[in-house]
């Protein structure tokens, strides 16, 4: 699974790093190195934050936490350019790929530059020290080889997005494949000469006393794994918006997509009822119409669900063109 | 760009960058005298160059070439040997670029377990020359450069495992691969129990695949097979999908096509391909096989066997012929 590792490495590495980390900075500390404690405490403490963009640690202490560590760490190492220690600018190398893992990419080159400028400028004083030569050049050389590791991984990353097929919170197919699929469904019923119908189910969240966004975001993954099992093998699902489902019903005509769409309507309320959820779902359905392409589909598919819930949730709402076209968006959606 | 492509670009990328630092390292060392680090920087930078041309001359089989290894093991080696012996300054800096370059390059084990033990040896030269502090100091400089640079690296690895997962399409011809066939076949299948409607397959076999190899070499074989699936793609209707297995045959998934269509289809295709002339490689010989799903199929294994074995029977009846075996019929 293409997610795994981004979930697996922030709670098992960064644990033992943390822990090596703290118990180095308590060495420092111990041998009367300040700047280098420093450094390596708030190493540490970016280790427990987690990395840029981590799901878990969004909220209130930790992105604050998180720059705060940053910027200790970068005062720490480009003060002890000047006070001494000389030995930790070997930490300086890790710096600009720390960076990047941290902030967002933009503000990670910018500081990169800068911090790389900084180095070069401040080691000219030392005129004492008989390595600042070869200092300079092996942290632009690594810095130059860091980026193109950097490179590669954004490059890999941005080959592999359109490669997830799956939501992953709901393992829904993903929005994108929406259109295309549909459309080559539509092509295949009108060469076979059978029904299609598209199915919107929402839940109903507008409706008074909302459930709070915590509990249904954690219900998501359940909803997802029950309209799995309910739907065929050649249904297929998408999530359309953040409490929107839109499944694919090939070979069904509306009466029966009707009948499916109010049997997991059910089965949803009686899930959630037992998660102590008083949520109701509603649900849209639209038959496949001769001109109908995919975005036509789809919207009427919405639009029957919006009918739904308008009319006050907890029901089934089948779409059915009104004959003249310019009365379509008054009355949209009619039982 | 693909994976072999991309690994080029990188590791030739990374070999220049390193030797014109080291070179540039080596003329200043020359400058201020420092002839034995002359020296090394000098044989360094030659092994760089070295790294740089077998990269580009293996850029066919960048992503399992050996001679990598050697070269970075040589660098190691060098920066090694100095570190214990020649008593210079600084020589623990040129570990951080080495040891990128190690993970940069090598595949990710080897490179993990040359860098650790660069990082252990360098470590042990400080703790010998240097104050405790500043030994302490660098060598967890060293260990954390690690730490991130293998972070990233495994990283890349799991992503580039994870595309070559997820993706449904073989990357040299283009069609859809072995592994989307199951996924979609066992759709298709479940479609079929469910609508009555009859599911066909054909598998079709490229004849003397091996000939084809030696005599117009792997580059050229591929070329052949795109351009039958770019041919394919044009013989097949719309909601009929391709694929290509082992590397030299063909599947197709006909959905709503009984016996009879099948059999036309084939038909067709077989004559295609064969009257085609093909650039380079001329005229080809295909079997296909074909069937349709009967009454006891309802795995993929079934379908898919029975066709490839319609298209043995085909091959051994002699070349260039299409073979149908049935499947128990459906019960209606």
């Amino acid at each position: 699974m293409p997610q795994l590792a981004e979930k697996f490495l922030p709670s098992k590495l960064s644990k033992i790093g943390f822990v090596v980390l703290a118990l180095t900075a308590m060495g420092f500390a111990a041998l009367r190195e300040p700047l280098a404690a420093a450094a390596a405490a708030s190493t540490a403490g970016l280790f427990l934050t987690g990395m840029h963009g981590n799901r878990r640690r969004q909220s209130m202490p930790w992105p604050q936490l998180r720059i705060l560590f940053f910027v200790t760490l970068n005062l720490a190492l480009f003060t002890a350019l000047w006070r001494g220690p000389w030995a930790l600018s070997h930490w300086l190398y890790a710096l600009p790929l720390i960076t990047f893992g941290f902030v967002p990419a933009y503000l990670a080159t910018i500081i990169t530059i800068v911090g790389a400028i900084l180095t070069m400028s401040s080691t000219q004083w030392l005129i004492t020290l008989p390595d600042r030569h070869q200092m300079i050049s092996a942290f632009v050389l690594s810095t130059l080889l860091g980026a193109i590791l950097i490179f590669l991984q954004k490059y890999k990353d941005r080959q592999l997005k359109p490669l997830r097929r799956t939501d992953q919170l709901t393992q829904a197919a993903s929005r994108e494949y929406l259109s295309a699929d549909l459309h080559k469904e539509i092509q295949r019923s009108e060469r076979e000469g059978t029904h299609l119908s598209a199915m919107a189910i929402g839940l109903d969240t507008h409706l008074g006393d909302t459930a709070p966004d915590a509990d249904i975001s954690a219900i998501l993954p359940r909803i997802g794994r029950y309209l799995h099992s309910q739907l065929r093998d050649f249904d297929t699902y998408y999530r359309m918006a953040d409490l929107q489902f839109l499944a694919i019903l090939p070979g069904t005509n509306t009466a029966e997509a009707a009948d499916t769409a109010d049997r997991i309507r059910n089965g949803l309320c009686t899930l959630m009822a037992s998660h102590g959820l008083k949520l109701t779902v509603s649900a849209g359905v639209a038959g496949l119409n001769i001109g109908d392409d995919a975005d036509s589909l789809q919207i009427s598919a919405s639009n029957a669900l919006r009918r739904a819930q308008q009319q006050g949730g907890n029901r089934t709402q089948t779409y059915s063109n009104p004959v003249p076209s310019d009365l379509a968006e008054t009355k949209g959606a009619t039982q | 760009m693909t994976e072999t492509r991309l690994r080029t670009w990188s590791h030739s990328t990374a070999y220049t960058l390193s030797a014109i630092f080291i070179s540039a390292l080596a003329f200043q060392n020359l400058r201020y005298g420092f002839y034995q680090l002359f020296y090394l920087a000098l044989m360094m930078a030659t092994l760089l160059f070295a790294g740089l041309v077998y990269t580009l001359v293996s850029r066919r089989q960048q992503l399992s070439a050996p001679g990598h290894l050697v070269i970075l093991s040589l660098l190691n080696i060098g920066l090694f040997v100095s570190c214990l012996t020649l008593d210079a300054p600084g020589i623990s800096h040129w570990a951080m670029p080495l040891l990128v370059l190690n993970l940069t390059i090598l595949p990710l084990r080897q490179g993990l377990a040359l860098s650790a033990l660069l990082v252990a040896t360098v470590s042990i030269s400080l703790w010998f020359r240097q104050p405790l502090a500043d030994a302490l100091i660098s060598s967890s400089g060293l260990a954390l450069m690690l730490a991130v640079v293998g972070f990233y690296i495994w990283g890349y690895d799991y992503m580039a495992q994870s595309a070559q997962n997820l993706s449904t399409t073989d990357p040299v011809t283009g069609a859809h691969n072995a592994r989307f066939l199951d996924e979609t076949l066992q759709k298709e299948i479940s479609r079929a129990i469910a609508t009555g409607h009859p599911l066909s397959v054909v598998s079709i076999g490229l004849n003397h695949a091996e000939e084809v190899r030696d005599l117009h070499s792997k580059t050229g074989l591929q070329t052949l097979l795109k351009n039958m699936t770019e041919h394919l793609f044009e013989t097949i209707r719309t909601g009929d999908t391709l694929y290509t297995v082992n590397e030299s045959e063909f599947f197709l998934i006909l959905p709503f096509t009984p016996e009879e269509g099948v059999r036309v289809i084939a038909e067709r295709i077989r004559r295609n391909l064969v009257e085609h002339d093909w650039p380079e490689v001329g005229k080809v010989s295909v079997s296909l096989g074909c069937t349709t799903r009967g009454n006891g199929d309802t795995s993929t294994y079934s379908l898919r066997s029975r066709a490839t074995s319609a298209m043995e029977e085909a091959r051994t009846r002699g070349a260039n012929s299409a073979w149908f075996s049935p499947g128990e019929p459906v019960k209606a």
